[in-house]
């Protein structure tokens, strides 16, 4: 009985950790994506299409970085969401997170606050 | 019957994501034309042999775009003088900004053209004979290069030729010219300092390497439509796919849970 104990604290405690990972490999890329694309949103977007499109050039670098490290952003939350076993719908909507500048930021609290829930357990 | 049942919905979930995935490659592929247009506009191609301007343009007429960028050569008489101030013009990469002399030139094949002559001089030539000019056409400045409100009516806030349109009853070629050379009837050059008039790039929308990350983007999304219809058994693997190394133990989460829980 005792050894079925201990096998199971190990097994919570090995899950937990691996869900800690998961979780802040996620929460890195989410608030990377979000200072990314509050800078898209509000500084590449703007100057593009709407005023001070003389400075444009000095921004372009802004689309390039939000581009390549996105897919980064998709690959950790779909790890995060399997290991913490969100539904399919919850995944495409952590996913779609990182496109909006807000929405990444609520996501990755989100994701601290299922932990922390968890973890309390 | 029951297995029909249970096998539809699998069915077409497998369908739905095959579906989606080949919308998501192409759209990877679509980017990546775009990518590659991006780049072929970027490049510069020699130039096209010289071109009698009445050939590739008419006036009143917009600026056909393979006109753009064709060395022209025309002739005609200088019926008015303009001031194009603060306006770019990129010698050697330097991006150094000048007035222009503009003068509106009357074709003897009729219609009259913009001609950018040069940096302005202090005192201007009076040229009262016929001219042939040859330069670069250029489509007509969108942007205003000072306030439009300040400018008087001999000065252009940009290089359009609708900006003139109601001065003149001639009718007006769209775009501009970049004057390189002008000869008097006679044959003789008139000197007068130019500015460079390379060729116009393409604004093609974004650039090589944006185009490159969406192309990767699409392809990641349909990679990943393809792995839904197995992520519930994904998810539902034991422990979350937790499997301790030591002890060989695999154990269901759900189960730890509700054992936690209670």
């Amino acid at each position: 009985m005792s050894n079925a104990n201990d096998s199971t604290n190990n097994a919570n405690g090995a899950y937990l950790k691996s869900l800690h990972s998961s979780m802040m490999r996620f929460r890195v890329m989410a608030v990377w994506c979000g200072v990314m694309s509050l800078l898209l949103w509000f500084v590449n977007v703007p100057t593009h299409y709407l005023f001070l499109k003389s400075t444009h050039h000095y921004f372009t670098w802004i689309a390039l970085v939000h581009g390549f490290t996105y897919p980064i952003y998709v690959l950790a939350t779909f790890f995060y969401c399997l290991k913490a076993r969100k539904s399919l719908n919850a995944t495409i909507l952590f996913i779609l997170a990182g496109t909006l500048p807000i929405a990444s930021f609520v996501a990755e609290r989100r994701a601290l606050k299922d932990f922390q829930a968890l973890q309390a357990k | 019957m029951k297995i029909t049942k249970s096998l539809f919905p699998k069915f077409a979930q497998v369908i739905a994501a095959l579906l989606m995935s080949i919308i998501f490659v192409e759209l990877g592929i679509w980017q990546l034309h775009r990518a590659q247009d991006v780049q072929v506009a970027n490049r510069t191609l020699p130039d096209k042999p010289q071109i009698s301007l009445s050939k590739i343009s008419s006036a009143g007429i917009n600026l056909p775009p393979a006109a753009a960028n064709r060395i022209v050569r025309f002739r005609g008489h200088y019926v008015n003088t303009y001031s194009a101030p603060n306006q770019s013009i990129g010698a050697g990469g330097a991006n150094k900004k000048v007035s222009l002399e503009v003068r509106l030139l009357k074709l003897r094949s009729g219609g009259a053209i913009l001609v950018v002559r040069g940096p302005e001089a202090l005192k201007s030539q009076a040229i009262v004979d016929e001219v042939v000019v040859t330069g670069r056409l250029y489509p007509r400045q969108n942007v205003d290069s000072v306030i439009p409100s300040s400018a008087g009516s001999s000065i252009l806030s940009r290089i359009d030729p609708a900006l003139v349109a109601g001065k003149t009853e001639l009718t007006l070629f769209d775009g501009y010219v970049v004057a390189r050379t002008e000869n008097t009837s006679y044959g003789q050059a008139i000197i007068q300092d130019r500015i460079p008039s390379p060729q116009l790039k393409s604004k093609a929308a974004g650039y090589y390497w944006q185009h490159i990350t969406y192309v990767f983007i699409w392809w990641l999304l349909a990679l990943m439509v393809l792995l839904t219809p197995f992520y519930n058994r994904m998810k539902d693997r034991p422990a979350g796919g937790l499997k301790l190394p030591a002890s060989g133990v695999t154990v269901d989460i759900k189960d730890l849970e509700d054992k936690v829980g209670a």
